[in-house]
């Protein structure tokens, strides 16, 4: 009984649904059952003025339109002016678009179905007795955040713009820095119950074409009930999926994003989402940061070297010491290999368990402090330094050195933040393997790795790309960052169609 | 599986084979070797090293022990000595070997197989031979600073531009001085020397073999200049007694490069040498002598004077090696052999008889490059 109930659905939408031209049946059906038991939904009803009153209702949401813009563009004028008896239809909307209802976005509908999307995505809706169309007013207004610094990706030199979860802003973020008309938008609606508005933006005639078709395909086959981030786009469209490493580049920066546009890349922004999606991604973006081309190419480029050693090192490290301290004490220099023992000397546990256990422990106090406020998390960090750093190590239970071990992993992770998950994974690949084979399993881990990344691909374009080629320009922006005067020329793999970036001022 | 599948598959665990949990131990419980030695090898190997004992987590303390052994072998007695230290040992850091002048004697040789044999043991290692004393005596001795008389060695080695008075050899060079023809190994020497109640070990002078059996000594002076010949850096100070101008008094130079350059002379059935030696000195200390080193007269009767010293002491020194000893040490057949291999084919079999007759003759040119930061000598006002 009661589960009967339960699935005891209302009077279903059909898609070729209509409006009536009554107003009392058209108004049943909204209020009764589909906007039945959801109250965010206002139902105004009113009169236009003299000679021939008409009954009208206008349908709107509380929190999403702007109640003094439908007061003062659609209930006042159509209260205060009189609708000719004559007309009927789409004559009578027409009439009342042009001359009456003064609000920029107007359009009518009769498909209840349309009516009832535009209502829940906050535009108002003006139903009239004796007409079988609705008139639809662009009203939205909610709430929104402001355009601020992003928080994942802070720079000292270098535009303080992020996307915001606006689907809207974003894309006037990135037309406000390509104001060129080649930069196109095309819109996707994905999700069968969110209805979340998908846009795909490239610059046409840079962006190969066989990329944005690549690219539409995959979005336009996805069907899922729901999308709530760029993250679901992200995985179910993605090369690869085997893989802790990404695939496809996300970021909260315009500027970022229209620099990945001007390379031929394709950007996929996502409402309610402020990580816009660029495709192809490769495994040197990983290193490369905004900040990278707004200052001093030979600073930048030491700064990028530095990334890279910090991934070596952040994968490496544990694995490294744990190899060198348990298979070849003859590799290390006899005084620390001598300091190294006394400190081991009353910790009870092997090298291989110390270094599980506190990388263990660093990445649990990282989760634990990631989503706290900041009052508490700084609680947590002080608790961690302490506990972990002071306390173990007078303990005896871990020594001094894998104290500094795991710290320098743990903060070298930080150097390369869309490598950091796939960096611990790695790391805890490599210590098993170094643990049981010493020397050899780490470098038939590091070789696998390089195997692995020599195999991923990236909406057909080889995850490694940039690393190796015959010609310079390819190069230039991959270990090293060559001053934009030396890059001439865009990455070869993109910009298929239109290969030259800047023509060099000396031929 | 592909063919492809497999190969990779026989080849990483083949790979894995060479390394393994078998190989794995746990730092604390290996005990690191710094140094060894041996002070007998004949009816037994007298077996002595030098390992260290840790203490305390926060603060460290390092305290050699020193343990000996006797066996059959060494590599037999490095394993009984196992069970005596409680821990693995672990040779790869051994950086010292050192043997008594015995052993030196009887057939270095023997003892010296197991070392460069083994995969262990590290041919950087450095080569001593103890003088007037036995190993286990200078592995006990007590040196100023270094807790570990093995560190203090190889400190004093380090040191070597400044105190140029022997002549270093690792394990790897004297091995090579002993197959080469042509060339006779030496090894440095290590002597204790009473330092108030205790007796530190210093390097001076030189243990010169004759193939695998030591021969004879020569002292630190002499060491500096077969260092010398051999083409070693040297960074030391010379004291040369000078009379210029009727002033007369110690001058001390510190060498600030040396090139060396010995060639042979080969004419008819003639065969002479000839050892030029090229040095660039610094006046470093002139005493109370009150003479104008500025002027390009003085300065050249300075470095004759310099010159002829050391003519005297090279010959001198190549002489005695020559005669006295009768061992190719300066590998002048060895140069020989390098630059007229046919000559050498002549005196390949007899070179032992041919070597201390052979003429030597020693040029040196010496040039006074730099004054310190004063120009003219440091006078009193008259």
């Amino acid at each position: 009984m009661f589960f009967s109930n339960l699935f005891k659905s209302k009077p279903a939408m059909a898609k070729g649904e209509v409006l009536s031209t009554s107003l009392e049946a058209n108004l049943r059906r909204f209020k009764l059952d589909i906007f039945a038991d959801n109250e965010i939904v206002m139902f105004r009803k009113f009169r236009s003025a003299s000679p021939k009153p008409r009954e009208c209702v206008l349908i709107f949401n509380d929190y999403m339109a702007k109640h003094e813009f439908l007061s003062h563009y659609v209930l006042q004028p159509m209260m205060e002016k009189s609708i000719p008896a004559r007309l009927e239809g789409k004559k009578l909307v027409q009439h009342i678009m042009n001359t009456i209802i003064s609000a920029d976005g107007v359009d009518f509908q009769a498909s209840i179905a349309e009516l009832t999307e535009a209502v829940l995505s906050g535009s108002g809706v003006v139903l009239i007795d004796g007409c079988d169309l609705g008139i639809v007013v662009d009203a939205q207004g909610w709430e929104k955040r402001k355009v601020s610094e992003p928080p994942t990706a802070n720079v000292v030199r270098g535009p303080r713009v992020g996307f915001t979860e606006e689907l809207g802003v974003g894309l006037a973020l990135l037309r406000r820095r390509i104001k060129c008309p080649s930069l196109k938008f095309r819109y996707f609606e994905v999700g069968t119950q969110t209805r979340t508005k998908v846009a795909i933006s490239y610059i046409e005639g840079l962006a190969s074409e066989k990329l944005v078709d690549e690219v539409i395909t995959r979005i336009e086959e996805i069907e899922i009930d729901g999308v709530l981030d760029s993250g679901y786009i992200e995985e179910l469209i993605r090369d690869t999926p085997f893989t802790p490493l990404p695939t496809i580049g996300s970021s909260e920066r315009p500027d970022v994003v229209a620099a990945r546009l001007l390379e031929g890349r394709v950007a996929i922004l996502v409402d309610g989402s402020p990580f816009a999606l660029t495709v192809p991604h490769f495994f040197v973006e990983n290193f490369q940061a905004s900040e990278d081309y707004y200052k001093n190419w030979i600073n930048a480029s030491f700064q990028r070297l530095l990334r890279y050693i910090c991934f070596f090192l952040t994968t490496s490290t544990p694995a490294l010491y744990l190899v060198l301290i348990n298979y070849h004490p003859q590799l290390i220099p006899t005084e620390l290999v001598l300091s190294i023992s006394a400190a081991r000397m009353a910790v009870p546990f092997p090298a291989v368990v110390e270094v599980t256990a506190m990388g263990l422990m660093f990445e649990i106090l990282r989760e634990a402090g990631i989503r706290l406020p900041q009052p508490i998390g700084d609680a947590i960090s002080i608790v961690g330094a302490i506990v972990l750093g002071e306390a173990a190590v007078s303990a005896n239970l871990v020594s001094a050195p894998m104290i500094i071990v795991v710290g320098v992993t743990g903060i070298s992770g930080f150097a390369t933040p869309s490598l950091h998950g796939s960096a611990i994974i790695i790391r805890f690949i490599l210590v098993i393997l170094s643990s049981i084979f010493g020397l050899y399993g780490y470098l038939f881990g590091a070789v696998a790795f390089l195997l692995h990344l020599a195999t991923i691909h990236s909406f057909g374009a080889p995850y490694l790309t940039g690393y190796i080629s015959f010609f310079p320009q390819d190069t230039k922006d991959t270990l090293l960052r060559a001053p934009w005067w030396g890059m001439l020329w865009r990455p070869r793999f993109l910009a298929t169609r239109n290969k030259v970036r800047m023509r060099d001022a000396r031929s | 599986m592909s063919r492809k599948t497999v190969l990779l598959l026989v080849f990483f665990t083949l790979g894995l084979s060479f390394s393994g949990c078998w190989d794995y131990h746990e730092l604390e419980a290996v005990d690191f070797v710094l140094g060894l030695g041996l002070d007998e090898i004949d009816p037994d190997f007298d077996l002595v090293v030098e390992t260290i004992k840790v203490k305390g987590t926060q603060e460290t303390e390092f305290t050699p022990v020193v343990f000996t052994n006797k066996g059959p072998s060494l590599s037999a007695t490095r394993r009984a000595l196992t069970d005596q230290v409680g821990a693995r040992l672990i040779w790869s850091h051994a950086q010292v070997m050192l043997f008594s002048e015995e052993v030196a004697q009887d057939n270095i040789l023997a003892a010296l197989e197991f070392v460069v044999r083994d995969a262990d043991i590290r041919t950087s290692m450095l080569l001593f031979v103890t003088k007037d004393c036995t190993v286990e005596e200078v592995f006990k001795s007590k040196p100023p600073i270094a807790d570990i008389v093995s560190d203090h060695l190889v400190n004093l080695v380090s040191l070597r531009e400044q105190i140029p008075n022997f002549y270093p050899r690792c394990s790897w060079q004297f091995r090579q001085a002993l197959s080469l023809s042509g060339i006779n190994p030496t090894l440095p020497t290590v002597k204790l020397v009473q330092e108030g109640t205790d007796k530190i070990p210093v390097i001076d002078g030189t243990a010169l073999f004759k193939g695998t059996k030591m021969v004879g000594w020569i002292d630190g002076q002499e060491s500096r200049l077969l260092a010398m010949i051999m083409g070693e850096r040297d960074r030391g100070a010379l004291v040369v007694k000078t009379n210029v101008g009727g002033r007369s008094g110690d001058i001390t130079y510190e060498v600030r490069s040396n090139r060396v350059k010995v060639s042979p002379k080969v004419d008819g059935p003639k065969l002479a040498f000839s050892i030029e030696v090229q040095l660039q000195l610094d006046l470093s200390d002139l005493g109370a002598l009150d003479i104008e080193y500025g002027d390009p007269k003085v300065r050249l009767a300075l470095e004759k004077e310099i010159n002829n010293l050391l003519q005297g002491q090279i010959l001198e020194c190549v002489e005695k090696i020559q005669k006295e000893f009768k061992t190719d040490v300066l590998g002048l057949g060895l140069t020989l052999k390098q630059r007229h291999p046919s000559v050498w084919r002549l005196y390949e079999g007899k070179w032992d008889e041919v070597f201390p007759e052979v003429e030597v003759e020693v040029a040196v040119g010496s040039r006074i490059v730099s004054t310190g930061v004063l120009s003219r000598p440091g006078r009193m006002r008259e």
